[in-house]
């Protein structure tokens, strides 16, 4: 039965809840920085101070800031000023947060448009911001 | 030594992306082509609180201002100068909270196709200037 019990936590590692999933945050406490690439979508894994602790591939995909550039600078005044105003990071304000919206991003100076995911409680050792790219139209 | 023209491109978008001043390119209706931070950021809010996606300025700023989409609307040169440098005052609500700022507002049609705009959130500005002028 052993086997059977590490291949069962070795598959839950690998399947990423959705985007949308309810269970997300605790998925994402259990990920190292380096699991959080395997995202489909944009994950920004913060201190509760705002300080970029991992910022994985596909994030840097949609925004085009390296993942070397944006660890340990502020989140939303050094790497993502265009979401520092009262609609976004001000929500990470709450000691609770789990809040979607759309909201666009830039892609060095292209609009690109966005799902966001503002994720954060007060048992959770960082919070998130998580990125879901959708068609520019 | 000729400067290396991707280093010079590399430069010229810190630039942009750190700039304290919203800058954005929209075609003739709006619609943004090209668009830096500081523009998002003052934008999103007011986009939000009018239901609108935010990815036409012209609209986000007319419903707000009727007469800055007139005057786009009743310009009809080439190019030149629409608005420049005037102020506005903007009021909404966010997270339920009462928000009035002051904007300075350009626009510059650049051809028959493109809008230069740049917007800047003065009111932090005009309060400290209040302050100045304050007899001792």
């Amino acid at each position: 039965m052993k086997p059977t019990a590490n291949k069962m936590e070795h598959s839950t590692l690998q399947t990423t809840p959705s985007f949308s999933s309810p269970n997300l945050l605790d998925w994402l406490e259990q990920q190292t920085n380096e699991q959080l690439n395997e995202a489909p979508f944009g994950i920004v894994r913060m201190s509760r101070e705002g300080v970029v602790v991992a910022y994985c591939k596909s994030e840097s995909h949609i925004t085009g800031i390296s993942t070397g550039y944006a660890v340990g600078k502020y989140y939303f005044t050094q790497i993502a000023p265009c979401a520092n105003n009262m609609m976004v990071a001000a929500r990470y304000g709450q000691p609770d947060l789990d809040e979607e919206l759309d909201y666009i991003l830039t892609y060095v100076c292209d609009p690109v448009k966005v799902r966001l995911r503002l994720l954060k409680s007060t048992q959770s050792q960082y919070q998130y911001f998580l990125v879901n790219r959708k068609s520019f139209s | 030594m000729v400067p290396d023209p991707q280093q010079q491109v590399q430069k010229l978008m810190r630039f942009m992306h750190h700039a304290p001043l919203a800058m954005v390119e929209t075609d003739l209706r709006g619609t943004l082509l090209q668009v830096n931070p500081k523009a998002l950021q003052l934008m999103m809010p007011m986009a939000a609180y009018l239901g609108l996606p935010g990815d036409n300025l012209l609209d986000t700023l007319t419903g707000f201002l009727p007469a800055v989409g007139q005057a786009v609307a009743r310009f009809d040169k080439d190019s030149g100068m629409i608005i420049d440098q005037e102020p506005y005052r903007i009021e909404f609500q966010m997270n339920a909270l009462p928000i009035e700022r002051f904007f300075s507002l350009t626009i510059e049609k650049l051809g028959a196709e493109i809008l230069l705009i740049f917007f800047d959130d003065v009111t932090d500005f005009l309060l400290k200037a209040d302050q100045i002028r304050q007899p001792l």
